[in-house]
């Protein structure tokens, strides 16, 4: 019998090595699925390979013939070789010690006294600690590299404004090519550095430089670019054994392209263009059409933002300036700078500049047109909608024809907006002459004045007639008596009653006198009134002349309308005499002729191919020849419209169905379906038209019943 | 074929070697049972896998009673079969939700998605789906119900025939943008149109748009055969001699010749406008007026509008909001007279209003226009034929002796006692889809046959009122494959406890 000592010794030992060498191998396959992860990840962005390669990692390194079982004859070659002193006969412990000879019983006591003196071992332990090592550095790597990616995805998309799609597009290319190298340089205008993309797909700024530099892994005889099926682009081989081959152009119109080697064509592959957009101006003030009225600051201060895609390298106000009336109109025109300075590397611009009009030498009566006008890089131009700056001219609102007669003819309380006017800014010119207490009291005047003129306008829209508070020139109006005789034959009248309680003049829903629009512009002409009486009545006349003078351009504009309008009704042609009418000499007159045929539209056959696109789909039969050329002018008519690259799988279907039908072969039902949805799209809305209703002919039936109906 | 051949192939190495192992056990005991077992595992196996018995001449569904509720699903649809290019296509129906979701109902063609509606849960409701067809010839549309997974998928066959333009004369007083525009757009649709325009008296300036030269000085019975529809403003007929307008009179009477006029107050009353008898309004100012036409409504601005006082015999075709009528049609003899108020309608056009000034004079010309003569026209009695069921197709003739051929076998038809221009046939689609009846002038009408299993709910619903129900596919002749499983798991099931029993 072994000592049971020795045994558990081996045996614990043999158990920790195991596992030991258990966590190593595990560590081991998951610094190589890390690893793995890491290299899927740069490649194609997607984190979910980790589960997949950890579990192939595990499996390859852990099932094979169980190779982390560590067994006692391995404990005892462990012993045997690491210490000497073991003399190699560790075997001798675990064997029985009855079956042992009589030299291996001594030797087995020899060195159970050395193994007692030697400490329990701790095999692998370094190697363990490596794995651990290495995995925490892959780890730790890979973790960086996956955030060096993400945030230089990020960058790219922030760079190039769209997220970069062209790593997932996945291309169809010849089985000759072995790879393409697309170097595009953007134009000058734009500002961009050159870049390069190894996809056919692109996209380019227009105007952009485009250079192919394509790899076969065969030599070929000849390789061309077919752009849009109308342009060829030979490519010239740039090494001896032909399978370097590079080609120019420039990125004008928006498309498809082919690669055709030999005689072999390739795939469609997009080219899509970045136009470049015009400079967009936006005024935030002034108002499309303003008015200064008087007393107000003439000065008008602009703010304008200005954009554009590229870069803005100029922006200035042309102004014109319009004074004099009638025949008299003089024009000036004058480009205004602004203060910023264009370096055309800015895209957004928020000008601001205050124009000041007496500077631009306006005067009252004059107008000032102005646009704003931005240029790009590009040497385009945008301008803005044109702007109107008034000065009213109060000098024009006075006057009046038919007013020589400078008498006042009427009674004394009507006076007039103008007269008010008139009698303020005499009122002005004399305050420095007068009393405080004259002031005051004819500036009170004034103001009651507008407040009759005010009631009077007032009555038009159907207001309430005032007590007038403080002026007692006006007589009272309103005092009748609601209290009527009581009279016994109106003694059931309901409406003598009704009247005795209500109230029934000057409703304002009454007034209908005028228009909507004339009573909201006769509203606004009262506001203003409203205003001036304050100001007068607080003797503030300087501040009441704004309002007054608005008032008055209000009222001018009504009294301009109403005229308009009685001019019209008022027209009256004399009678017309028939006989005397067309008895002119017409022979010399020859009869006008037109004549002209109109010819069918393209879309006619593109309806017909939908429906013939829809019998394909039943697979029955074959479409006969003239359905065939059908669908070939749909599809030229499709590859006329791949400029927006939205249609490209369509034409890409479409031919691919031709083809089909040349070789008596049913149309794949996938490349059916994308062209008769593409053509749905395509066809615009079919127009309603008149069409007649079916009868069978010649029925004589009814024929004879209508005969019986016409007889009576 | 050759699947077939695979399949018992295959079947019969199975069942020679399930017999071997039976035959080859030490233990002998139930052998013939077993044996037996096998042959019919492998023959309920077999039967299954190939279609036997599945591919049937044609023979009569067999009506069985059935007590069922209104099953979920479409139970009702109506859509017209056949439209002219550019009309509208509707689709109605009634939709009857059992479930506890929502239903969506989807109408697709062409891969694309035309039209939807939700049915709420637990309701029967009505629905409509509006699409303008752009196909030229007939097409399949689908009408996909989904809840949470597909309910209901049917189909929507829809032949769109092509449109055959009308020729019109158009007679003005004076020279007008109506008339200019009318001419423009009729032409630019191929429409032939000829214009006759007085300039001055007895002066005229003509036009003549997709057509060739023709005299116009006057109008004769044989030049008038040769039009649809007759456009004249009340002043051109006013100025007409007598025999001209004796002449549009008997065309319009007796030959069924459109005339469409466009009256003012100050007409003179003829034959053209005695059933249209004018109001004139007396607010004289131009205000914009909304304009009710064939279900859709437009904005014009008119001065001083005209309005048709309604008669008894005269239809109304544009109303205002108020019912106003703005133009109206009524017989006169076997032609149709169609008068209008409306004389600004081109500022549509000048607008971009498109759309507007299409369906007006779509409407009054469609309304007016002369009606085509046809030597033959097919009715399809049955609303949805299906296959292997009878259909019952009705000719309508002049010819006295009309053979016909569906699908190129010929069609036997019997004259209706009643009525000598009809004929009526009885045809048995054999395969779902597009039939082709011809009579024998040789135009083809074609007609769609559906699937036994399409609108279900409807066939169920169609017997339910009759009191039977079909069980399509259920015949005598051929064992549902429901026994065939039954059998399959019995002879396994036995095979599996007799091992056990040992």
């Amino acid at each position: 019998m072994a000592d049971v000592r020795y045994l558990h010794r081996f045996h614990v030992l043999r158990q920790r090595w195991q596992m030991y060498t258990l966590l190593s191998r595990a560590l081991a396959a998951l610094t190589m699925a890390v690893v793995f992860t890491t290299l899927v990840y740069m490649m194609h962005g997607a984190w979910w390979w980790a589960i997949p390669i950890t579990i192939i990692c595990l499996t390859a390194l852990l099932l094979p013939a169980y190779s982390w079982k560590v067994t006692e004859a391995d404990v005892i070659r462990y012993f045997n070789i690491t210490y000497p002193e073991m003399e190699e006969s560790s075997g001798l412990l675990l064997k029985p010690y009855e079956q042992l000879t009589f030299l291996e019983q001594l030797q087995a006591q020899k060195i159970a006294q050395a193994l007692d003196a030697i400490p329990t071992p701790r095999p692998l332990k370094k190697h363990l600690r490596i794995c651990m090592l290495a995995f925490i550095l892959v780890l730790t790597v890979s973790a960086g590299i996956g955030w060096w990616v993400n945030v230089e995805t990020k960058r790219a998309v922030k760079e190039s404004g769209t997220p970069q799609k062209t790593a997932v597009v996945k291309e169809n290319i010849l089985p000759e090519i072995s790879g393409v190298t697309i170097s595009i340089q953007p134009p000058a205008y734009t500002r961009k550095a050159k870049r390069q993309q190894q996809q056919f797909n692109l996209e380019a700024e227009e105007g952009a430089q485009l250079l192919w530099e394509i790899r076969t892994n065969q030599p070929v005889a000849a390789l061309q670019l077919v752009l849009n099926d109308t342009a060829w682009i030979a490519l010239q081989a740039t090494d001896k054994t032909h399978t370097q081959w590079t080609g120019r152009a420039a990125a004008t119109r928006a498309g498809f392209y082919q690669v055709q080697l030999d005689s072999k064509l390739s795939d469609l592959y997009k080219i899509a263009i970045i136009k470049d957009q015009n400079p967009v101006i936006n005024i935030v003030t002034p108002k499309a059409y303003t008015i200064i009225d008087y007393g107000m600051p003439t000065r008008i201060s602009l703010k304008v933002s200005v954009t554009d895609d590229y870069g803005i390298s100029n922006a200035h106000i042309q102004a014109t300036v319009a004074s004099g009336s009638g025949e008299a109109v003089k024009f000036k025109e004058q480009p205004i700078a602004f203060a910023e300075s264009f370096s055309g590397a800015g895209t957004q611009y928020t000008l601001e500049k205050t124009l000041d009009l007496a500077a631009l030498g306006m005067q009252p009566g004059s107008e000032l047109y102005f646009y704003i006008q931005a240029q790009d890089n590009h040497r385009q131009l945008a301008r803005s909608g044109m702007y109107m700056v008034v000065l009213p001219d109060t000098a024009q609102l006075m006057n009046i024809e038919g007013m020589a007669n400078s008498m006042n003819l009427k009674p004394e309380y009507f006076r007039s907006q103008r007269q008010i006017i008139i009698e303020t800014e005499q009122l002005i010119r004399d305050r420095d002459t007068l009393a405080e207490k004259t002031f005051q009291r004819r500036s009170n005047d004034l103001g009651i004045d507008q407040r009759l003129l005010r009631l009077r306008y007032g009555k038009f829209l159907g207001e309430e007639t005032e007590n007038n508070i403080g002026d007692d020139r006006l007589e009272e109006e309103h005092g009748h008596d609601h209290a009527v005789s009581n009279d016994a034959k109106d003694f059931n009248n309901a409406e003598k009653i009704m009247d005795q309680f209500s109230h029934k003049h000057d409703i304002a829903e009454d007034a209908t006198f005028f228009d909507p629009a004339t009573k909201s512009q006769l509203k606004a002409t009262i506001t203003e009134m409203w205003n001036a009486e304050r100001e007068l009545r607080t003797y503030q006349p300087q501040a009441a002349l704004p309002y007054e003078y608005k008032a008055l351009r209000l009222l001018k504009d009504l009294q301009q309308k109403s005229r308009a309008y009685v001019a019209k009704t008022s027209v009256r042609t004399p009678p017309l005499k028939p006989e005397k009418r067309l008895t002119g000499e017409l022979d010399k007159i020859i009869f006008p002729l037109r004549q002209q045929q109109a010819t069918s539209a393209v879309t006619d056959k593109m309806a017909y191919a939908l429906a013939i696109l829809e019998t394909l789909k039943s697979g029955s039969h074959l479409p006969d020849a003239v359905s065939q050329q059908v669908l070939q002018q749909a599809a030229r008519q499709l590859a006329t419209e791949t400029a927006t690259a939205r249609y490209l799988p369509a034409l890409q279907a479409m031919r691919q169905i031709l083809a089909a039908l040349e070789q008596q072969q049913n149309a794949p039902p996938a490349a059916v379906a994308i062209a008769e949805q593409a053509l749905y799209n395509l066809l615009p809305l079919p127009a309603h038209l008149p069409q007649a209703g079916n009868a069978t002919a010649n029925i004589s039936l009814s024929q004879q019943y209508f005969m019986n109906l016409q007889k009576k | 074929m050759p699947l077939h051949y695979i399949v018992l192939i295959i079947c019969l190495l199975l069942l020679v070697f399930l017999c071997r192992k039976e035959w080859m056990r030490p233990n002998r005991k139930r052998l013939a049972a077993r044996l037996l077992a096998s042959l019919l595992a492998v023959l309920s196996l077999a039967y299954l896998i190939l279609p036997i018995g599945k591919e049937r001449q044609v023979t009569p569904a067999k009506t069985v009673f059935q007590s069922i509720d209104t099953p979920t699903g479409i139970t009702a649809i109506y859509w017209p079969r056949q439209i002219s290019a550019g009309s509208a296509l509707q689709v109605q129906g009634l939709f009857n939700n059992k479930g506890n979701h929502p239903v969506k109902l989807l109408l697709s063609g062409f891969n694309e998605r035309l039209d939807s509606v939700t049915i709420p849960a637990q309701q029967q409701q009505s629905f409509i789906f509006n699409t303008r067809p752009k196909q030229a010839g007939r097409a399949l549309y689908s009408l996909i119900a989904v809840a949470k997974d597909t309910i209901e998928k049917e189909t929507i066959p829809l032949e769109v025939v092509p449109l055959k333009p009308l020729k019109v004369l158009l007679l003005a007083a004076a020279p007008d943008f109506e008339h200019k525009f009318l001419a423009g757009w009729l032409s630019q649709n191929g429409y032939m149109v000829a214009a006759r325009t007085a300039i001055s008296k007895n002066k005229y300036s003509y036009t003549y748009l997709d057509t060739t030269r023709f005299p116009l000085e006057q109008l004769t019975p044989a030049l008038l055969n040769a039009f649809d529809v007759l456009v004249a403003d009340a002043g051109a007929l006013a100025a007409l001699n007598a025999r001209e307008l004796a002449a549009i009179r008997t065309q319009v009477a007796d030959k069924g010749l459109g005339l469409l006029v466009k009256t003012d107050s100050g007409a003179v009353r003829n034959f053209y406008n005695q059933p249209f008898p004018l109001t004139a309004t007396a607010d004289k100012s131009e205000r914009p007026v909304t304009l009710q036409l064939a279900g859709t409504t437009a904005m014009l601005r008119m001065e001083a509008p005209v309005y048709i006082t309604s008669t008894p015999g005269t239809q109304a075709l544009v109303t205002d909001a108020q019912q106003h009528i703005l133009a109206g049609s009524s017989l006169y003899g076997s032609g149709k007279l169609v008068n209008t108020t409306l004389h600004t309608t081109y500022s549509w056009l000048l607008a971009g209003n498109r759309e507007s000034y299409q369906n007006l004079w779509s409407l009054l010309l469609q309304k007016a226009a002369r009606t085509k003569p046809h030597t033959a026209q097919w009715f399809i009695g049955t609303a949805l034929p299906r296959v292997r069921m009878p259909v019952t197709l009705r000719l309508e003739t002049s010819m006295p002796q009309p053979t016909a051929t569906i699908n190129g076998a010929r069609l036997s038809l019997a004259q209706d006692a009643v009525l000598p221009f009809q004929w009526q046939g009885v045809y048995w689609p054999m395969q779902a889809g597009w039939q082709a009846a011809v009579a024998a002038s040789g135009d083809t009408c074609h007609w769609y046959a559906f699937d036994e299993r399409a609108w279900q709910p409807i066939a169920v619903g169609e017997q339910q009122h009759r009191g039977s129900i079909t069980a399509a596919g259920a015949d005598a002749s051929t064992l549902p494959e429901i026994y065939i499983v039954i059998l399959l798991l019995l002879a396994l099931t036995f095979l599996w406890v007799e091992e056990k029993m040992v």
